[in-house]
């Protein structure tokens, strides 16, 4: 049973904005596969959902030049067919395809995935590897731009001020060298959250000496971080299982997880994360076999 | 948001007061008097609920009921087309894969909407599209059986009966 | 249509069900779906203590909420129920128990307004420790949840011991195990944890209460039982039976989850407040884990002495169940696992005890298996130990030790060749698995399989009675009316068919009501334990004998001959002597009229009973005939483990069972893969985790996960059934829909030790934990390990 609440289904983002700011009780509403849950458990009372699936242009998926927009009400199943995100953005796809489930997906938004702002978050944890940066747009004034990194502040906080909304997402320097892929482990095979993930993003991934390793992980840590040294023992430099094995130690050093997690233990996420990276790596065609 | 919900339901239109809150699931099952779409954990965890919204398999205990106007809906009591099953329908029956029935409308209508998009899945597709899709009952082999079963005779009855309008395509 | 008797009659047949088409267009209908004119809706209020002392409640504030008209506590509603102990508040009064025990019910016409009531409610409780598990409950400064144990009424075949939180326990002996032991070559002590576990039923509890006067209750409900219900509530309220009219439409699910009584006894408290009103109560999903009942709960500590050979010369098992806060629901399932501790082994000295605990946490009842599972999960790892220890192949290790026509079993019965091939079913699993290639080509995933045997046998009343009403309607077709209730696993079609066959008729003749209605239905004790085919079926036979002699009858009348001299075959009687005076069914269906138009007789109808043979409650030694039947059985499990992430992939899983008779081959394989499914979640994935406080942490379907459609893909599995004719059973049948839960789990487990050299004692086998015992285990260790009790493949025996 939901409390009471008032309806409004705007038709452009400024006024999306502006009944955001209108009252604190006001809420958006993208795939309502988090907003509802959190009503019914009487969690959320809303004075005011702003269903935001009125305004056109914030769903779909464009590219121009090396940029690739995802518009905020890009829904997970979009996301899963999209041609324009095959081959190098694939890890966005893998991550598309362990969401939720069918229904899910076709309800529920990557805007929305990222505002939500779960430690887990399935687009969460490859965009950070990917650079992303997160497109926001208030009532008055330009939308402005900023990082993933800093759009995500906190388990279920993130730096959208009052009024505003995540109108994109944009992800720089996709040619045709980008390799990526996503990986998680998690209860079932079925519909589940993940209990672990990881992201890999190679950009320059044909050249070894000028390969760039990007690395984010899922359920770590409070928001996915960006294990720089991990990724800095992984580019740059040919891959051999050693140097793998050493950017798996220093992968989950420093890392501590939650010991209050339902889904893993700590000591499951750190052993599990350097035989995920090491595997997707492999996958990836970036390490050298020498024979074995 | 004005007085009144106008949506189409099984092809039928109906009109629902606007301003109290509630789910579609809700909406269907206690004002359109449609108890045939389930609630089976209310937080979108089971599929008991499935409808689909404009051809789409959603969970309707996780929309609105105001999301719905001028919206199309299909629930299970608008499958079997006066009084005749539908092929799936039909191949839940034969295959054993109804045993208490309480999740067989949302895997049924998972089904229609994944055959609507895609008429012939494999069997990988199959599962993806119903692994949110709780059974405790089944052990899932039988509604597998069914929806390949279904696939092949929706296939057939296509390939002969052009235009015809019984089987809800 | 002429049938013969058998072979070729609707028994055996895969019929399709009766309600498949109802249930596929949504057309069924469940207690939710049902709603009656002024309705008012429950909210429960529940305590978020696990135990404490109920100082205060007031209900003012939440009275004032606008839309709600009562608030129902303990204090207008002081019952206490219970038919072994009679010690479950329905209400809390003094104190709560668990948390989440229902303190207060809120009645209002519009839900959302029942909960915001519910929200306003305010209590003052004083906290108490809590005993939260059995090793706490059983410490001897245990806080006692029930302090009044010695003054409760419970029936003289249940032991308990008051000033403790034990109030229960089955023990057996035979000889002198510990003597026995002594002298063992191999001897080994183990511990094994079955945690709580939850139905999830995709139908949530339901119930609708309807006074229509203060001696006039009408309930709907999604209940297995309804006499039960009828008569725990006509004794609640201390009224006649027939002053209470319980009403069960389907049930989206049971498992032994809506048997005895769950919310019904709350929600026909609440309704009296507000006589005139029905109320309606569905438990929402989070509800499900803390509002009714819970099931498992046991660490069983078994201790056992071997010869060389791995013959049993003694064993001692003990077994303590969390059976939660209120006793009565659990303590069945406790007398159950006690009497099969053992397993299906013949252990010439033994010493069992098998103890009911009260904890501070929502309360276990019967679910699938019904104690069978958790003592099979402990005897069957402790073989597995026992197997290692001495460098035998586990499944020789089961051959030696298996029950044979002659051993006497724990509860002092003899088994006999009647009741079933225990020694074929494990061979049939053998040869099953051995189809399956051991070797994988990854170094990083390894495999391995393991059977185990089971044995099971329902565990109920000595007296648990059954009954069939079959009336003949006025076209020849049969109305077959009784209170087995239909909950998924093909009631009303199986029992139409055994109608069917014993009319000589085919099926579609014969229609199962759909529903039950303690007003009309002839009484049954409880659809539980498997048991409805088999009991329910018994009676049918009865009154399918007796509806054809009150036939002969009219159409002697008709025909004018004596009722002797009358033949029948389903379709047309006759003279004997002059078979070419012949009528159809239908003319003498409901009277004999004759072609001058004068009448005689009456309507066809007839009453059938059943009552299991010979039952007797145990002795102090555990001894009796405990067990009415058993069914034997085998299952087995080809996993692959991955190393490097812990994960357990299912290759193939197998069931062979001596079914007696097999009534229909496709619902039999429903109820067999699904039970294997259930076992595949709690081997693999649930448990129920519980907080400091006592709280379930996890009361979702998002962190309580059972098995998904992904879950099976390339999995294969087996279902063999074996039919040596049970002399009980209708046409042979025996009981079969639990026993698919009973040793699954194991098999699992021990697939996975002969996999990776890791012992894992505890349920469920998650990654996560299967992980950590790889790390835990020196590589070496691991192979030594494998290399000592596999074979390679499970070899079928004479091979």
């Amino acid at each position: 049973m939901f409390e009471p609440y008032r309806y409004a289904r705007p038709r452009d983002p400024r006024e999306a904005a502006a009944l955001l700011a209108s009252e604190p009780g006001a809420k958006a509403l993208a795939g309502g596969t988090d907003l509802l849950v959190e009503m019914r458990a009487r969690n959320l009372r809303p004075s005011l959902v702003v269903d935001l699936k009125g305004i056109a242009g914030l769903r779909g998926i464009s590219r121009a030049g090396g940029r690739v927009r995802i518009g905020a009400l890009t829904t997970v199943s979009d996301v899963l067919s999209s041609p324009r995100l095959a081959g190098g953005l694939a890890a966005l796809r893998d991550a598309a395809a362990v969401f939720g489930c069918h229904e899910i997906r076709n309800r529920a938004t990557v805007g929305g995935n990222l505002a939500n702002a779960s430690p887990g978050a399935e687009f969460s944890v490859p965009l950070m590897a990917f650079d992303a940066e997160v497109v926001v747009q208030g009532s008055e004034g330009p939308a402005r731009s900023l990082p993933l990194g800093s759009f995500l502040l906190g388990p279920g906080r993130t730096a959208l001020g009052p009024g505003e909304l995540v109108t994109a997402v944009e992800i720089p320097g996709v040619d045709q060298d980008l390799r990526s892929a996503y990986r998680r482990r998690a209860r079932t095979r079925g519909m589940d959250l993940a209990s672990v993930s990881l992201a890999v993003v190679a950009r320059r991934a044909g050249d070894p000496a000028r390969r760039q390793v990007a690395l984010s992980m899922g359920a770590v840590a409070g928001v996915p971080p960006r294990p720089a040294a991990a990724e800095a023992e992984l580019s740059g430099a040919t891959l051999t299982r050693e140097r793998v094995a050493r950017a798996g130690e220093l992968l989950v050093a420093g890392l501590a997880p939650r010991a209050t997690s339902l889904r893993a233990t700590p000591g499951y996420k750190l052993a599990v994360l350097p035989v995920l990276l090491e595997r997707i790596l492999c996958d990836l065609g970036l390490v050298e076999e020498d024979g074995s | 948001m004005r007085g009144a919900i106008q949506v189409q339901i099984n092809g039928r239109a109906y009109s629902f007061d606007a301003n109290r809150p509630r789910s579609l699931l809700a909406l269907l099952r206690d004002e359109a008097g449609l108890t045939g779409t389930k609630e089976g954990c209310g937080n979108g965890e089971c599929g008991a609920c499935t409808v689909l919204v404009d051809g789409l398999a959603v969970r309707s205990c996780l929309v609105l009921a105001q999301e719905v106007d001028g919206c199309a809906v299909e629930t299970i009591e608008g499958l079997a087309a006066g009084g005749q099953l539908h092929p799936i329908q039909q191949a839940f029956v034969e295959t054993a894969a109804v045993q208490c029935g309480y999740c067989a409308p949302g895997f049924i209508m998972a089904v229609h909407g994944l055959l609507g998009c895609n008429p012939r899945p494999s069997a990988d597709e199959v599962r993806q599209a119903l692994g949110g899709h709780l059974c405790r009952c089944t052990g899932y082999e039988a509604i597998e059986r069914a929806v390949r079963l279904a696939v092949e005779r929706l296939g057939a009855a296509k390939a002969t009966v052009l235009g015809s309008t019984d089987h809800g395509l | 249509m002429k049938q013969p008797s058998t072979g070729n009659g609707p028994v055996g047949r895969s019929t399709l069900r009766v309600d498949a088409a109802e249930k596929a267009t949504g057309q069924a209908r469940f207690v939710a779906d049902l709603s009656l004119p002024g309705q008012l809706h429950a909210f429960v209020f529940r305590s978020p203590h696990a135990h404490a002392r109920i100082r205060a409640i007031d209900t003012r504030a939440a009275l004032a909420v606008e839309g709600v008209w009562e608030v129902v506590t303990g204090a207008e509603a002081p019952f206490v129920i219970g038919e072994c102990i009679r010690d479950h508040s329905v209400l809390a009064r003094h104190k709560v128990r668990f948390v989440g025990e229902p303190v207060a019910v809120v009645l209002a016409r519009d839900p959302g307004a029942a909960a915001r009531g519910a929200e306003a409610v305010q209590v003052e409780y004083e906290e108490l420790p809590a005993a939260l598990d059995v090793s706490h409950a059983l410490a001897a400064d245990a806080p006692l949840v029930h302090e009044d144990l010695g003054s409760y009424r419970i029936l003289p075949t249940f032991h308990p011991e008051p000033g403790s939180n034990v109030y229960h326990s089955y023990r057996a002996e035979r000889g002198d195990p510990d003597a026995s032991i002594a002298g063992a070559a191999v001897v080994h002590e183990g511990t094994y944890v079955y945690p709580h576990l939850a139905h999830v039923q995709l139908e949530p509890h339901g119930a609708i209460a309807w006074w229509r006067g203060p001696a006039d209750l009408t309930l709907w409900c999604s209940a297995q039982s309804p006499h039960t219900v009828r008569k725990v509530l006509a004794e609640m309220f201390e009224l006649p039976l027939t002053a209470v009219q319980v009403i069960v439409p389907y049930i989206g699910g049971g498992f032994g989850g809506k048997s005895d009584t769950t919310i019904e006894p709350l929600v026909a408290a609440a309704a009296r407040r507000v006589i005139g009103h029905p109320v309606k109560l569905v438990l929402s999903r989070e509800e499900m884990f803390f509002g009714t009942l819970l099931g498992r709960g046991a660490e069983v500590r078994i201790r056992s002495g071997h010869d060389s050979d791995g013959r049993f010369l003694g064993a001692v098992a003990e077994l303590a169940f969390a059976c939660g806060a209120y006793g009565e629901y659990g303590i069945n399932v406790v007398e159950g696992a006690g009497h099969v501790a053992l397993g299906p082994y013949n252990v010439p000295a033994f010493r069992v005890a098998s103890k009911a605990v009260y904890t501070n946490t929502p309360f276990i009842g019967a679910f699938r298996g019904y104690g069978h599972p958790e003592a099979h999960w402990a005897m069957e790892r402790h073989l597995d130990h026992v197997a290692e220890r001495l460098g035998l192949d586990p499944t020789e290790l089961r051959r030696r030790n298996l029950l044979r026509p002659g051993d006497r079993h724990v509860t002092g019965q003899e088994v006999e060749t009647s009741h079933g091939d225990l020694r074929g079913c494990l061979e049939a699993a053998a040869a099953s698995l051995a189809t399956v290639d051991l070797a994988s080509p990854d170094p990083e995933r390894v495999r391995g399989v393991a059977l185990c045997p089971l044995m099971k046998a329902p565990v109920m009343a000595t007296n648990a009675s059954s009954s069939a009403f079959l009336k003949l309607n006025g076209d020849g077709s049969v109305d077959l009316v009784v209170s087995g209730t239909e909950m998924g696993q093909g009631s009303r079609t199986a029992l139409a068919q055994i109608a069917a066959e014993a009319l000589e008729v085919a099926v579609e003749r014969v229609s199962t009501s759909r529903l039950v209605d303690t007003a009309v239905s002839p009484y049954e004790w409880q659809s539980v334990g498997s048991t409805t085919t088999w009991k329910v079926g018994q009676a049918i036979r009865q009154a399918a004998a007796e509806l054809i002699v009150r036939l002969k009858a009219n159409a002697g009348l008709r025909l004018g001959v004596p009722p002797e001299q009358v033949g029948y075959d389903g379709d047309e009687l006759w003279d004997c002597q002059s078979p070419a005076r012949r009528v159809r069914v239908a003319e003498v269906a409901l009277n004999a009229l004759h072609p001058d138009g004068h009448a005689e007789g009456g309507p066809v109808a007839a009453f059938g009973v059943f009552t299991p043979s010979g039952l007797t409650w145990p002795d102090a030694q555990g001894r009796g005939r405990l067990a009415a039947e058993w069914t034997f059985g085998c299952q087995g499990a080809v996993v692959e483990v991955d190393r490097g992430t812990g994960e357990i992939r299912v290759l193939k899983l197998v069931t062979a069972m001596d079914v007696g008779r097999v009534v229909n081959p496709a619902l039999a394989r429903g109820q067999v893969a699904g039970a294997m499914v259930q076992s595949l979640g709690a081997a693999l994935m649930e448990q129920v985790v519980y907080g400091g406080d006592g709280a379930i942490r996890n009361p979702s379907l998002t962190d309580y996960k059972i098995p998904t459609a992904e879950d099976l893909a390339g999995v294969e599995l087996e279902v063999i059934f074996l039919e040596t004719p049970f002399d009980e059973g209708p046409f042979g049948a025996r009981c079969l829909a639990e026993h698919g839960a009973v040793a699954l789990a194991p098999a699992v487990a021990n697939a996975v030790r002969q996999a990776t050299g890791c012992h894992l004692d505890r349920m469920p086998l998650t990654a996560d934990t299967v992980l950590a015992a790889l790390l835990a285990l020196d590589r070496a260790e691991q192979e030594r390990s494998r290399a000592a009790t596999r074979q390679g493949r499970l070899e079928p025996a004479g091979v």
